[in-house]
């Protein structure tokens, strides 16, 4: 009997136990219901009213400091890598730091632990508190895009704070009229200050692009021991890889190269050779879906090629960034892709070291035989990024943050936060900028760009427009530069421009892709390492149908019509 | 006559409040220590559940959770149309399933073995050791995982030490819940012994003596007195246990899966992690584990029937 009732107090002590467990799962977080109607930009001008402004009150330049009384401003960002490595937040970075005296606000940063950005502000939206200042990718990062958060009252339109005291950026749309389009939704709200690129914006197809940030990259002292040209067509590259894989490039007489290696699924990328993309993409004026497109089974057929004859790497799949480094570091790799700085730049530096006598080099984009290179850079096309600094509707001094957000636009604060701060991080001769030494040469062993991140987010995504010139120092080294021109060759014709969906379209479309990128993520290795035969592409074309990829096509299009005559 | 008869007959419900009147007078003390609890439970537990009221919602963030309009079962009908119900649904049971065969027993059988341990300062230091990799964050143990199963990894090594052919196990469909749940057992075995140690501890040492005087040897001790003397401990968790069916947790297999072998990988939480967290789909995931809380609850109600008929242990 007493050992009965012993174990029945540890039953429920343990029971207690789980239930507090799992108690912190069930918790949703309590959402504050309906905010207050936006006042849009209709706020009293307090005390932003001492500039001179025009006859209709609208600012027609800053006027520093923004305020009299000191007020605080929240701003959700993330917190660039470049930067994390010295600082803890962008409040240590120079240029916010100069930012704050000369405006009079304090912004006090809420930077999303790294890898959880998507999760943190998923969050902070469902619980309708926002900073007041978030900065985040409102095109494609909140189902239904900036429409839907506007339509929600969860951030401001920002016509009016524009109109009024936004001086800066107001010039440039006036200027630049195609800016304003890529900014504005479908129904002609603007909703954020984004990031971009000034230079960038005489849009043409076959424009030659400053930010050439990604692309294909291959061993240059490879390619001249097995005597072969940097391949351009799809004929060349099988012809390089096979001389990579039998002639013993790195000349340790083993067999053991890898002509081409990829991590996971960004092996899609050579879909482009076709003219086609891993995603939605422009044909023409027709929206189409890449893995659904009859050319995908040439791809694919190529691809299973190279991975059955052992050209590209059979262990893909699960390669991580740490086993992707070792291949290359470890003279086994012979091509593959990556960025202009993180990639191509890094290794360059790191091959130094081990291997003088390595040289890497980028690529045109390839194409099959008969064919042209296509570009799918989309930041190099559509300068506008997707990333910018929404206000939220909560937020007690929208006029103050409209200026706030609006001095990345002027001349004072292009400098500020492309260079940093003068004669500590560039010297200025006559307007020529250049960075000092302890940038591009750091003493501590920072590189370039994270040097420069003590001092200014120039090498990061901000609100502002990238300089061309500060682009053209930190990709300083000849093979950088070698890359970025090759990489410049290819027609961006085909790249969708930034589309906005609406709310029930969005919706619509999440849950019909949701399902197809879990299927074409699965079988794109499928087909690729053989475990399914190309034999059953049919079926696979057949249920992508079956999941709605052409609802979705539809959807597409009509937000594509509904862009071009915005 | 007509007054006397409802007066004459309290309600069961007025009976038990002035039976907790009159309890609390007496035992003032005690329900002014469990007022803590109470509203910790009223708070935390008890409170947020309206929130779940959203899984029958087309929950908008502007809106909030009582704002957002009724959308009745779609968000359950969405999910038991889905065409990966299936398969999502079989990789979780299964998964759990292994786990019940294979990984519970272990920690009953190693706490049995270091309970005949007669050496204390052998048995601390085994104890310690197996405790330890509880403490290894799931990051850090799935990046070995996945050292050990690459091609040049130490598993491999091992095969190919025997002639084997060198394979990338993390590609092999079939060989993800194998190395889920072993990786699993290295992992929690250890710290699973805590509680059965704990209830080791609880039997009576006198069971012992007059069963040495009978004459039972060791073996007979373990059989006749241990596990008979642990046997509530294990029902329990075995209750607890199937009570989580329905449950893996997801970082787990994010961390490990890639989409070659989303086949046997992808479960119902990495699924609703996928559709629901990162593609806003907060009434989606709502219904899901709403519906996942409800099987759990059916289980641990069978569980605990079946266990009270056959054992005469139960929850409650």
């Amino acid at each position: 009997m007493m050992t009965k009732r012993r174990w029945l107090a540890a039953a429920l002590t343990l029971s207690l136990a789980a239930s507090a467990f799992s108690a912190c799962s069930s918790g949703k977080g309590s959402a504050s219901s309906a905010p207050q109607p936006a006042p849009g930009g209709s706020a009293p001008a307090s005390s932003a009213a001492q500039g001179e402004t025009e006859a209709d009150g609208a600012l027609t330049e800053l006027h520093f400091p923004i305020t009299e009384k000191p007020i605080t401003l929240t701003w959700f960002y993330e917190l660039d890598g470049k930067t994390s490595v010295t600082k803890k937040s962008y409040g240590e970075v120079a240029a916010y730091q100069k930012l704050e005296e000369l405006t009079n606000i304090h912004i006090e940063w809420q930077h999303p632990p790294v890898g959880q950005t998507k999760e943190q502000f998923n969050l902070m939206m469902a619980s309708a508190d926002l900073a007041d200042i978030v900065f985040y990718d409102w095109r494609n990062g909140y189902p239904g895009g900036a429409t839907k958060a506007l339509s929600e009252n969860l951030i401001l339109p920002l016509n009016d704070l524009i109109e009024k005291y936004s001086p800066n950026i107001r010039r440039v749309i006036e200027e630049k009229p195609e800016f304003g389009k890529d900014l504005r939704t479908d129904e002609g709200f603007y909703y954020c200050y984004p990031g971009g690129s000034y230079e960038l914006y005489q849009r043409s197809a076959e424009l030659k692009p400053a930010f050439r940030t990604f692309g294909w990259q291959i061993r240059q002292d490879w390619l001249d021991k097995v005597g072969l040209d940097v391949p351009e067509t799809m004929d060349e590259w099988y012809e390089v890889l096979t001389a990579f894989k039998t002639q013993d490039p790195n000349g340790n007489g083993q067999a053991d190269e890898i002509p081409l290696i990829h991590k996971g699924n960004d092996i899609n990328q050579w879909l482009r050779a076709w003219g086609s993309y891993y995603g939605f993409y422009l044909e023409g004026d027709t929206v189409k879906f890449g893995p659904y497109d009859p050319v995908y089974r040439d791809f694919l057929e190529t691809m299973n090629q190279w991975y059955s004859e052992g050209l590209l790497d059979v262990d893909y799949v699960t390669t991580d960034g740490k086993q992707f480094d070792a291949k290359v570091s470890g003279s086994i790799a012979g091509a593959w892709t990556g960025a202009t700085s993180g990639t191509l730049g890094r290794f360059v530096q790191l091959m130094k070291e081990k291997e003088p006598t390595a040289k890497i080099t980028g690529t045109v984009q390839p194409y099959v035989s008969g064919g042209k290179p296509y570009n799918f850079d989309g930041a190099s096309f559509y300068p506008v990024e997707a990333h910018g600094a929404a206000i939220s509707a909560k937020c007690k001094y929208a006029v103050e943050a409209a200026q706030l957000l609006d001095f990345g636009f002027s001349e004072e604060g292009d400098a500020l936060y492309n260079w940093g701060i003068e004669g500590e991080s560039y010297t200025n001769d006559n307007g020529v900028f250049t960075l000092t030494e302890k940038i591009t040469n750091n003493p501590d062993g920072l590189s370039l760009d994270q040097a420069l991140a003590q001092y200014a987010p120039g090498a990061n995504n901000g609100v502002m427009f990238n300089s061309n010139s500060l682009w053209n120092q930190r990709m300083w080294l000849p093979e950088q530069q070698e890359a970025v021109s090759r990489w410049s060759v290819g027609s961006g014709e085909r790249i969708l421009p930034p589309i906005s969906l609406l709310t029930d379209e969005s919706s619509k479309v999440a849950d019909i892709m949701n399902k197809v990128n879990t299927y074409t993520d699965e079988m794109l290795n499928k087909f690729i390492m053989g475990i399914v035969p190309l034999s059953e592409f049919d079926d696979y074309v057949k249920n992508i149908q079956d999941m709605g990829i052409e609802e979705a096509l539809v959807i597409e299009q009509t937000a594509y019509e509904r862009y071009k005559n915005r | 006559m007509l007054q006397a008869a409802p007066a004459r007959k309290p309600g069961r419900f007025s009976q038990f409040w002035g039976r907790l009147r009159l309890d609390f007078k007496r035992n003032r003390a005690l329900y002014l220590l469990a007022i803590p609890v109470v509203a910790y439970y009223l708070i935390f537990c008890y409170l947020p559940m309206y929130g779940a009221s959203i899984a029958f919602k087309d929950f908008s963030a502007g809106r909030g959770i009582l704002g957002s309009p009724w959308a009745g079962f779609k968000h359950f009908a969405a999910f038991f149309q889905d065409i990966y119900f299936f398969r999502i649904l079989r990789n979780t049971v299964l998964i759990n399933l292994y786990q019940l065969i294979f990984a519970f027993p272990i920690p009953v059988l190693l706490a049995l073995l270091i309970n005949e341990i007669r050496s204390l300062r052998f048995k601390k230091t085994v104890q310690t050791v197996i405790y330890m990799p509880h403490f290894i964050s799931v990051m850090v143990i799935c990046g070995l995982i996945l050292d050990f199963t690459a091609r040049n990894g130490l598993i491999n090594d091992v095969i190919a030490l025997f002639g084997g052919e060198r394979t990338n196990i993390m590609l092999e469909a079939s060989l993800f819940k194998p190395v889920y749940v072993l990786s699993g057992i290295w992992q929690e075995a250890g710290w699973g012994t805590i509680i059965y140690l704990a209830a080791l501890t609880g039997v009576d040492q006198e069971l012992y003596e007059a069963a040495r005087i009978d004459g039972a040897g060791r073996l007979r001790q373990m059989l006749s007195i241990t596990i008979p003397c642990i046997m509530p401990t294990v029902v329990i968790m075995l209750i607890l246990r199937i009570g989580n069916m329905m449950n893996v947790g997801f970082e787990k297999i994010i961390l490990l899966y890639n989409p070659t072998i989303y086949e046997t990988s992808d479960v119902i939480s990495s699924y609703v992690y996928r559709k629901g967290l990162l593609d806003f789909n907060y009434s989606f995931s709502a219904a899901v584990g709403l519906f996942n809380s409800a099987i759990n609850f059916a289980l641990v109600l069978a569980a605990n029937r079946i266990s009270r008929a056959v054992n005469e242990t139960s929850l409650w």
